[in-house]
């Protein structure tokens, strides 16, 4: 699973990590001390074989010369040399040979001339005289001498009669035999070599080649990395110059030895590590097997098993602490987790299942296949209540709802045994779920929730009456999905207030229109924020009725949506003012307008145009400003734009209203008050409204002919506006009579289809090149 | 004691006629080695050319004595067919020998006086030692010449006549370096005799120095 090591393998390797470690050291720190005192052995060996080699050969020299120096004085020898009788010299030569083992026994005439010899080796007289004349004569001495590549121990021996009349010449060879005693003798392997020739050695002849052509080791910790078998070392050998001695330690001796050592420690470091490893996984298991214990206790809290077993082995004391740590641990977080669940679950206040559970139970509950009836009640002018009578003794009423919500639950449950939901699916909005198999169920089963709910409530001794709306919705007829369901309940809420009834049943179609306003925004929203909008801009103009020119005109903004659908504009305005996007689409009008007017102004055409501002307009902090940007940028004097406000636009918060209007209008906008006349039209505010213009509302205006109130109205509000000095317009008109009717009244402009239908900027321009004047 | 007192008369008159001036026709050689140290025991043998052998061939019996481990004479020289005695006058034994040449005699062990005299018959050196004492070495040179002298321990040799000119003169020595057997040849003339003395010069070896086994037995005894 991990790709790193386990605690076992980490114990374990750590401890013959160091193990190992150790054991390097030791065998280094050995091979260093071993080569060392390895020379050192050699070096003192070679030492004294130096001296006992030596010391042989002269005390060996000293009887040699004593045992020729006899033989020499013997008077039958003396005679036989005298009287150069060769046979007999010969004989005698060999007879005292034989005395003395000598390998060499030569007589030479004073002039060094071979006379007689008699030795073992026959070598010929000339290479005898060659040799033997290169040593001194007169006394006797001894010398180390080599003969054809055999090396001899020599002595000269003067024979007296008693005069020196000749020289004998005893030799003795240095053969294998000579060398192993000095093998003997010095414990070390003895090789005479001469011109790098081997002329003798104390080795195997088989083995002499291959030991001596191996080129010699030099001092160092090499000694025991060598692959030679020896140590060698050339000393002279006696006073001969020509004449080598290579002296040959054994190193396998000493090889053996360290060997021996380096395998003792292996052996020794493998028992270590055997050890260790057996520790290593004990004290592993020690610790994982708890470890493992609790990993597994763990990962059971972790998938939610908060019921921890009883501890079945014995542990290790903190061991067992840590697990009944977890085991207090696991019904601690079990505690927690149930009051979480509850408190996520369930309205606090109430103890009711909350809208977010209920929609979960809603959903389980359809899962069976069964048809539930959702009826949804809201307390009407809840807050109100709540600001009379104070927030805890509105909780009061809402637990005392909860509770006989509870008891309406009871009552059923004797008689369906049916499961029931009951919510708080919002602050003061109830939600009760029955399960239902016809539609004919539900009226009973409402009228006895509301039986229950209708009566008094008291707080202490206030009686209070609330009246409840309620909407009801069924999965039967309006489908099983959750949320679908409960909006649909909700939406018959509203439509009970918007209808004034306590109870609704929810109507197909209401749902799709909603989602159609809502799909509406979400599009609004694209298209204001979009580069190609969907939106564009329409222009309707206004007859100046005195001069007969059309100097004014109305900008209205019209939408296209995706679908290739016209919407109307007073739904997507309406939308925008609840959606908060009203000063958005302001802003673009506003843009646009001024964009178009100053197109118009270059291409010679001088209009007015009026702008629609709704309350959220005016009231915003920038608006003053973005439109005074928007005018400056695009070079169009304020007095080309006049704002259009609805009398209701005005009313909400006025005070700031008429500010902000004052301003606008110091500044060179006009103002205009919008449909009036079908408001709350006051007098009064009129007064001290800074407006420049009056549109009558088209209600007035539409069959202005035929009826003579209307007349009366619109004939009497021209001129109240004029008297208080107020440009009137006429907004409506479709028929030249009431046109004519206008100008009697001297209305000032009029707008209408009679003039114009609103037109794109194009076409408003072909319609105005061509335009007569009606009048 | 004879002996002594006979070499003691000797070596008293050789001194007195070294010191003595030469008589009239009387001929002095004096015989140094090459470092002209006076030369002891060397022989000069000549031949006149008109002498006359005065033919007594009267038999005389010649000794050497062997006397402190050495031959007194260490060197004496015979005429042919000479008989010389060798007495032992040690108290120890000696067994006298010679292998030369010109006479091979061996008298074994003995003390005293040996039982015959040894005849020399042949003209030649003879040298002799003792097989017991390696260090003994004498030397009898056996001469056929009638003018044969011996050099005193001054080296000085005085002939009784005058030495006339290119007169052969043939030195011997035992220790010359051309070899026991050989003579050094001296032709007599104006350059080596001045006022009737004549020098001559013979290289001899170096006596051998005592220092191996032979010296060692030496100083055993």
């Amino acid at each position: 699973m991990n790709t790193r090591l386990s605690f076992k393998a980490q114990i374990t390797w750590l401890l013959t990590g160091l193990i190992l470690i150790t054991v390097i050291f030791l065998t280094a720190s050995n091979w260093f001390r071993f080569a060392a005192y390895a020379e050192k052995q050699i070096e003192r060996q070679m030492y004294f074989a130096q001296n006992v080699l030596e010391q042989t050969l002269s005390s060996q020299e000293q009887v040699l010369i004593t045992t020729a120096g006899v033989l020499a004085s013997d008077f039958g020898f003396k005679q036989a040399v005298a009287t150069q009788d060769k046979k007999t010299v010969a004989s005698v030569l060999l007879n005292h040979g034989k005395r003395i083992n000598a390998d060499l026994m030569l007589i030479l005439d004073l002039e060094g001339k071979l006379s007689t010899t008699s030795s073992l080796h026959s070598f010929d007289t000339n290479t005898i005289e060659e040799n033997i004349n290169k040593l001194p004569f007169r006394e006797i001495h001894a010398q180390t001498l080599s003969i054809n590549n055999k090396v001899f121990q020599v002595i000269v021996v003067p024979v007296k009669a008693p005069r020196i009349i000749a020289y004998t010449v005893i030799g003795f060879e240095f053969d294998h035999a000579a060398l192993l005693q000095l093998k003997e003798l010095t414990a070390l392997e003895v090789t005479l070599i001469q011109n790098n020739q081997i002329i003798a050695s104390s080795f195997e002849r088989s083995k002499i080649n291959e030991q001596l052509l191996v080129s010699t080791p030099k001092k160092s910790p090499n000694l025991l990395l060598t692959h030679a078998d020896y140590f060698h070392k050339t000393i002279n050998f006696g006073s001969y110059n020509k004449v080598k001695a290579t002296l040959s330690v054994s190193l396998s001796d000493i090889k053996n030895d360290f060997n021996q050592l380096i395998f003792s420690i292996l052996i020794i470091a493998v028992i270590v590590i055997i050890i260790a490893i057996t520790f290593s996984s004990l004290l592993s298991k020690s610790l994982s097997t708890p470890l493992n214990i609790l990993m597994e206790v763990t990962k059971k809290i972790g998938r939610g098993e908060l019921n921890v077993p009883i501890l079945a082995n014995r542990l290790p004391t903190e061991f067992s602490e840590l697990y009944q740590g977890f085991s207090v641990m696991g019904a601690a977080i079990e505690n927690r987790e149930q009051a979480i669940i509850y408190q996520a679950e369930r309205d606090l206040l109430t103890g009711l299942y909350n809208r977010l559970k209920a929609l979960t139970e809603i959903k389980n509950h359809f899962k069976d296949q069964k048809n539930l009836v959702l009826i949804t009640f809201n307390i009407k002018g809840f807050e109100v209540l709540n600001d009379t009578i104070g927030v805890n003794n509105g909780d009061v009423i809402l637990k005392e709802i909860a509770a006989r919500i509870s008891v309406y639950v009871e009552k059923l449950n004797r008689t369906l045994h049916e499961k029931v939901i009951t919510a708080r699916s919002n602050s003061n909005e109830f939600l009760i779920a029955i399960s239902i198999k016809k539609t004919d169920e539900m009226k009973h089963l409402i009228e006895l929730l509301q039986s229950e709910l209708n009566r008094s409530f008291w707080i202490d001794d206030i009686k209070i009456n609330l009246s409840l709306y309620f909407g009801v919705a069924n999965s039967i007829e309006h489908g099983k999905e959750p949320e679908r369901l409960l909006r649909r309940s909700t939406m018959a809420i509203a439509s009970a207030y918007q209808e004034q009834v306590l109870l609704r049943f929810y109507k197909d179609g209401e749902d799709e229109a909603y989602l159609y306003k809502l799909q509406l925004i979400e599009e609004l929203k694209i298209a204001l924020e979009s580069n190609e909008s969907p939106l564009f801009m329409n222009y309707q103009p206004k007859l100046n009725i005195s001069t007969g020119k059309v100097d004014k005109l109305e900008a209205l903004i019209r939408w296209i949506n995706k679908n290739g659908d016209f919407v109307n504009p007073e739904l997507f305005v309406s939308l925008a003012e609840k959606a908060g996007l009203i000063v958005s689409l302001t802003r673009w009008v506003i843009l646009n307008v001024i964009q178009q007017i100053q197109r118009w102004n270059k291409l010679g055409y001088q209009f007015k145009v009026s702008i629609n501002l709704s309350a959220q307009d005016i009231q915003n902090e920038e608006f003053v400003e973005y439109l005074l940007t928007a005018v400056k940028k695009h070079q169009v004097a304020p007095t080309q734009i006049t704002l259009e406000l609805t009398e209701r636009d005005i009313a909400d918060n006025e005070e700031l209203v008429i500010a902000r209007l004052s301003h606008l209008k110091s500044l060179g906008f006009a103002i205009s008050v919008d449909d009036y006349g079908i408001g709350q039209s006051s007098l009064a505010k009129l007064k001290s409204l800074p407006v420049d213009e009056l549109k009558i509302d088209k209600t007035f205006i539409l069959s202005l002919e035929k009826c003579q109130k209307d007349q009366d109205i619109v004939s009497s509000t021209i001129s109240l506006g004029h008297k208080l000095g107020l440009s009137v317009v006429a907004e409506g008109v479709e028929n030249k009579e009431s046109l004519l009717l206008l100008k009697e009244f001297q209305c000032d402009y009029a707008q209408g289809y009679y003039l114009s239908r609103p037109l794109t900027a194009e076409k408003l321009i072909e319609w105005y090149k061509t335009y007569e004047s009606p009048l | 004691m004879d002996s002594l007192k006979f070499i003691l008369f000797i070596s008293l008159l050789l001194r007195l006629l070294t010191f003595m001036p030469l008589a009239f026709g009387q001929t002095l050689i004096k015989i140094v080695d090459q470092n002209n140290a006076p030369l002891p025991d060397a022989v000069i043998e000549y031949t006149l050319e008109n002498s006359i052998l005065n033919g007594t061939n009267v038999k005389r019996t010649y000794i050497i004595d062997q006397l402190n481990k050495s031959f007194v004479p260490h060197v004496l020289i015979v005429p042919e067919n000479s008989f010389v005695n060798f007495p032992n006058s040690d108290d120890i034994r000696h067994h006298v020998y010679s292998f030369s040449p010109a006479k091979t005699f061996e008298l074994k062990l003995y003390a005293g006086k040996p039982k015959s005299p040894v005849l020399f018959e042949h003209a030649g050196v003879v040298v002799m030692g003792c097989n017991i004492h390696d260090s003994m070495v004498g030397y009898i040179y056996v001469s056929t010449k009638e003018n044969t002298y011996l050099s005193d321990n001054n080296g000085s040799i005085i002939l009784p006549h005058d030495l006339p000119l290119t007169t052969q003169l043939r030195v011997w020595h035992p220790n010359s370096k051309i070899g026991l057997s050989k003579h050094t040849l001296f032709s007599v003339d104006s350059l080596i005799k001045k006022n009737n003395e004549i020098t001559l010069i013979i290289s001899v070896n170096e006596p051998a120095p005592r220092s191996t086994f032979e010296s060692l037995a030496i100083h055993e005894h």
